[in-house]
């Protein structure tokens, strides 16, 4: 009877697991720069770190960062895989700045479609693998933009992103 | 990029083509057999080398696209000339790039991939510039690559300003043994417009 409690406990234990593991997968950093064209001294940033879907749009707050249309900026991202068990085949790390109807908006913007700049890379995730990328670019309209860097295909019933807010005057 | 990425994590390699010709050598112990395994064991090396790495890259500037594969570069290695595209200011750069480990046999472990376009002085310079400044896109992975392992990498950005630029992907990292060496591929992009 003692034995068969045991194995009860370590079997609920072991089904939670994926539970408590949530949200240890991925360490990303995201940031926005605003930069001097001719000197490329950085003026003013924003930055934001890893969440995750589900739920949709994440659970914590989107930093919002306010620029001028043509403004030079610069998006750098990197992501650490903290998933310490194994090797991940085939995971793809894509960023994109994209127009958003809204600030806040939570579906994820289709990357088939045109973006200010966009880009992925698919790479084979061992522990501790690391991807970044720094991107120059300028938005030549107003409006409400979004940069968002996320993960796909990581054999998880989650997946990481970060994500800024732009509204551009 | 790079530099944040080595205080990261340090990077390291295999080193095991050089070990495991040293090994057989000192099995056999037969001068004659000895002298002909080095020989061998360079020649074979060197071609296993030469061969570790395929890239295919590829850009896009408006309809206009150019191709370039893997090159060495070692102590003594010569660049080839690399291919020029055109584009004009505001046209949308696609790039691609796949790396590619060819041998059936080799993993190579801890791989960074580094890519960037960076503006040059001019067209066909031959040194790299630094990346301090003038940088349009950079990227970098690190990944173990096993035999017939892949990476993938696309990217598309706007250049905003005139000038010749530099579209180059590289590894760091793969160069094994002591005539190891790094690959990478390269092409110019030649930006008209207002400046």
């Amino acid at each position: 009877m003692k034995n068969l409690k045991r194995i009860l406990f370590a079997v609920m234990i072991l089904a939670a697991f994926p539970l408590f593991s949530r949200g240890e997968h991925a360490d990303i950093v995201l940031k926005v720069f605003r930069i001097d064209p001719d000197s490329g001294l950085t003026r003013d940033e924003a930055i934001a770190y890893s969440d995750q879907e589900p739920p949709s749009g994440g659970v914590k707050a989107r930093p919002l960062f306010k620029v001028k249309a043509k403004d030079s900026l610069v998006l750098q991202f990197i992501l650490i895989n903290t998933y310490p068990h194994g090797v991940n085949k085939d995971v793809t790390v894509r960023y994109c700045v994209a127009r958003r109807e809204k600030v806040k908006q939570k579906d994820v913007p289709d990357f088939r479609g045109d973006m200010i700049t966009k880009g992925e890379f698919k790479l084979n995730f061992k522990p501790k693998t690391r991807v970044g990328a720094r991107v120059a670019f300028t938005i030549p309209e107003p409006g409400i933009y979004m940069l968002r860097v996320d993960t796909l295909n990581t054999a998880s019933d989650h997946e990481h992103f970060s994500a800024i807010d732009l509204q551009v005057e | 990029m790079v530099k944040m990425f080595a205080r990261i994590g340090s990077m390291q390699h295999d080193d095991w083509i050089r070990m495991r010709s040293e090994d057989n050598v000192a099995k056999r112990g037969w001068n004659l057999v000895r002298t002909l395994a080095i020989c061998l064991a360079i020649s074979a090396s060197s071609r296993i080398r030469a061969d570790h790495f395929a890239i295919d890259l590829k850009v896009q500037a408006g309809k206009e696209s150019k191709t370039a594969q893997a090159e060495t570069a070692a102590l003594g290695s010569k660049a080839k000339k690399r291919g020029v595209l055109h584009a004009r200011v505001g046209d949308r750069v696609i790039v691609k790039w796949t790396m590619t480990n060819k041998d059936a046999k080799t993993a190579v472990k801890n791989v960074l991939i580094h890519f960037f376009a960076v503006k040059l002085g001019e067209i066909g310079q031959k040194t790299t510039p630094k990346l301090d400044k003038g940088v349009v896109a950079e990227s970098a992975l690190v990944m173990d690559f096993n035999p017939k392992d892949k990476t993938h990498g696309e990217l598309s950005f706007v250049i905003d300003r005139a000038g010749p630029y530099l579209i180059r992907v590289e590894t760091i990292g793969a160069a094994i043994g002591d005539a190891g060496h790094e690959h990478f591929a390269a092409l110019d992009l030649l930006v008209k417009g207002d400046e």
